[in-house]
């Protein structure tokens, strides 16, 4: 993953547990400031290390420690300076999950090695929307979860996300996510 | 004639998010998605020449209208801009005739290409248009540097957070050297006592064992300074513990002074290593009695309280144990109180109120403070400590160290020792005493010189490190008043070799004591050899 998902990781756990918990979480993740440059690229074991290790600081199972830091990482994108970027992408749902592909092909020019996943809004109904997610990885289901409640809580709508159905094989994941929204 | 290619509106709204056209009247007839949800007013029937003009100056005059400029470019590679009148939008394409009028084929051009407050979004803009990548970048762009700023911040701060660590390692590092040394002394002291003596055996012994465990704790302190050991202090009673080193306490004080202590603060606990306690209290009584030339009583009293050492101190949920020591001893000036503890002056090992400071230095790093106030007599010293719980298990006591009389084999050398702990002190003329020597005590430089006044001296055995006055400047005095005098020089640090002269002795201490004995002994000889001659 890249950096800015570990610089969203840091400030998730100084909001949580305190500046000194992370420092032991990098510690024991042998992690410095050279990894978390938000655009560059890092081994996914790296990222996993360090949810991992935040996970068992939290006391949560990895998996929830995975859904809260999607949450958090919508939150943290937009205050942090890259905002404005997801403000471009879109300022409601519908819009949003539709750019976020254009969004991803404009940030991997400058990140070449990244390895962005890909979302497809596949049917729209104004109680419901259904999203492919494609990615190359595997085990991200809950953060994804995270994400699209995060985006929710971002764009003031309310609602339940749930796995509609899910298929996983050597190529990668594809998984559509039903969102089901709390609208009348 | 056939149209070579036939777009649907929907393919037009793709390519031309903002395409609109209009009749030959240049009155609005259809438009692309972009206006959807803008208040631009480019709806139907609107006239674009009220909408857009061709220049950002919306009131310039000379300005083409736009009536005779869009014939004028139909089906020309000739680019329009066109700037709405009611928003800041710039429009840009090329015009093609149709049928019926003009069909303006325009697509948003950033302002700038700074995403922030244009209220642009990814799908106001064609797949194919570069602007959505470009603008993406620049934002990036912004961000790192963002990123690199706060990052930069960052360092300075963690860089300013890492030199005062440093200092305040370093200062605590020469503490707990100081502190070691004492009980090195003290141990080396009894560890003679012990070979020489039968009668006072049990005494040495508890001397040795408290100080041993001293030093123990002492290490676990450093260790924990120095993040080698993760060790997190278990509260312990404040008033037990005083009570049971009272007498531990004491040893630290000459037969012309009593010490008391009044314990108020019940069975209040605080989260501090209970070695860091005895030895912050023996060096604040140690000071005490450097300022008490002639004796006099000494009061250790405890308190609680919910008031902090001040305002800005941190919160203690469990409120604050008072320690305050005070002495009768002769008055202090309000701007030699002021110095005691002045932070400025906290990077000299060799103040005249080393102890004070690391009473204080120990006192913040558990989150409180000491302060010290001159009194018409003698002086108070406050120390404010967080309380850290409740506790009730008792000390166990430490015997007291006490002096006792050794068999002496007789020298004449005389050896005027300076050293100003009086623990160190005390263990050296003792040492000395026993191996024969006339041994003559002095606290400081100017005890030294009062001495010297008064006695001749075969050897100046000094500490370096000493309020005041150094070592080093009261050998090279007194050697100029005395050049036959032997010089030996004992200290922790190693001083600057160009002060030293090449004839003087140089000890390392804690002090080695058959290198102590060889040295007065050469020393003495060189002396003897002088006089001789």
């Amino acid at each position: 993953m890249y950096g800015m998902a570990h610089r969203a990781l840091r400030q998730m756990m100084h909001d949580r547990l305190g500046a000194s918990t992370w420092t032991k979480v990098e510690r024991e993740t042998g992690t410095g400031p050279a990894d978390l440059i938000s655009l560059c690229v890092y081994d996914d074991s790296k990222t996993i290390a360090l949810i991992s290790a935040s996970a068992a600081h939290l006391g949560l199972p990895v998996e929830e420690a995975l859904r809260d830091f999607g949450r958090y990482w919508v939150r943290y994108a937009e205050l942090s300076s890259f905002g404005p970027i997801m403000d471009f992408t879109g300022q409601d749902l519908v819009t949003f999950i539709n750019n976020l592909d254009r969004m991803h092909r404009s940030v991997v020019l400058a990140m070449p090695d990244a390895r962005v996943p890909s979302f497809t809004l596949l049917d729209e109904t104004r109680q419901r929307l259904l999203v492919r997610y494609r990615s190359e990885r595997t085990g991200l289901e809950a953060f994804v979860i995270g994400l699209l409640e995060g985006l929710m809580d971002r764009l003031n709508e309310t609602g339940t996300v749930h796995v509609a159905e899910r298929t996983e094989n050597a190529a990668g994941t594809v998984i559509d996510f039903a969102i089901e929204l709390d609208r009348t | 004639m056939k149209p070579a290619v036939t777009i649907r509106e929907s393919q037009l709204g793709a390519l031309f998010r903002a395409y609109i056209k209009v009749d030959a009247a240049l009155v609005v007839m259809t438009v692309g998605p972009f206006y959807l949800n803008r208040d631009t007013a480019v709806v139907p029937g609107a006239s674009i020449a009220e909408l857009f003009s061709l220049r950002q100056d919306r009131d310039d005059e000379i300005a083409t209208p736009l009536e005779t400029a869009i014939p004028a470019m139909a089906d020309t590679p000739e680019r329009l801009e066109l700037f709405c009148k009611r928003k800041n939008i710039r429009l840009a394409g090329i015009v093609f005739s149709t049928d019926d009028g003009y069909l303006l084929a325009l697509n948003i051009v950033p302002e700038d290409f700074i995403i922030e407050g244009q209220g642009l979004h990814i799908s106001d803009f064609s797949q194919i248009d570069a602007s959505v990548p470009a603008l993406t970048l620049i934002g990036m762009q912004r961000a790192l540097l963002a990123e690199a700023r706060q990052a930069a911040i960052d360092l300075a701060n963690a860089q300013s957070e890492a030199l005062e660590l440093l200092d305040r390692t370093q200062r605590l590092g020469r503490y707990i050297v100081h502190d070691l040394t004492n009980y090195l002394s003290i141990i080396r002291l009894n560890v003679a006592n012990l070979a020489r003596s039968g009668g006072s055996a049990e005494t040495s012994r508890a001397a040795i064992e408290a100080a041993t465990r001293h030093v123990g704790d002492l290490v676990l302190s450093l260790e924990r300074l120095t993040g080698h050991r993760d060790v997190e202090a278990t509260p312990i009673p404040l008033d037990q513990t005083i009570r049971s080193n009272l007498a531990f306490l004491a040893a630290a004080l000459p037969s012309d002074f009593t010490l008391d202590f009044i314990g108020g603060a019940g069975q209040a606990a605080v989260r501090v290593g209970r070695t860091e306690l005895v030895t912050m209290l023996t060096n604040v009584i140690v000071h005490a009695r450097g300022a008490m030339p002639d004796g006099g009583s000494i009061t250790i009293s405890t308190y609680r309280s919910d008031v902090g050492p001040d305002a800005d101190a941190p919160v203690s949920e469990g409120g604050w144990i008072v320690i305050k020591v005070i002495h009768d001893g002769p008055a202090m000036d309000e701007q030699t109180v002021r110095l005691m503890l002045d932070p400025q002056a906290l990077a000299r090992p060799d103040g005249a109120d080393f102890p004070l400071r690391s009473a204080r230095t120990w006192a913040r790093s558990i989150g409180g403070d000491a302060r010290i106030t001159a009194l018409p007599t003698g002086t108070d010293i406050c120390i404010h400590l967080p309380i850290a719980g409740e506790a009730g298990a008792e000390e166990p006591h430490i015997a007291p160290v006490a002096a006792v009389a050794r068999p002496r084999v007789v020298r004449t050398a005389r050896v005027l020792v300076v050293e100003d702990e009086v623990h160190a002190l005390d263990a050296v003329v003792e040492i000395l005493r026993m191996e024969g020597y006339v041994a003559t005590p002095a606290l400081n430089a100017a005890e030294a010189i009062e001495a010297l006044s008064g006695s001749e001296f075969d050897i100046l055995l000094t500490d370096v490190v000493m309020p005041e006055r150094s070592g080093v400047e009261l050998a090279h005095e007194v050697e100029a008043q005395n050049p036959s005098i032997g010089i030996i020089l004992m200290s922790g640090y190693f001083p600057d070799e160009s002060l030293l002269k090449p004839h003087w002795h140089m000890l390392r201490k804690p002090l080695d004591l058959s290198l102590l004995s060889q040295t007065l002994a050469a020393s003495h000889a060189k002396r003897a050899d002088i006089t001789a001659s």
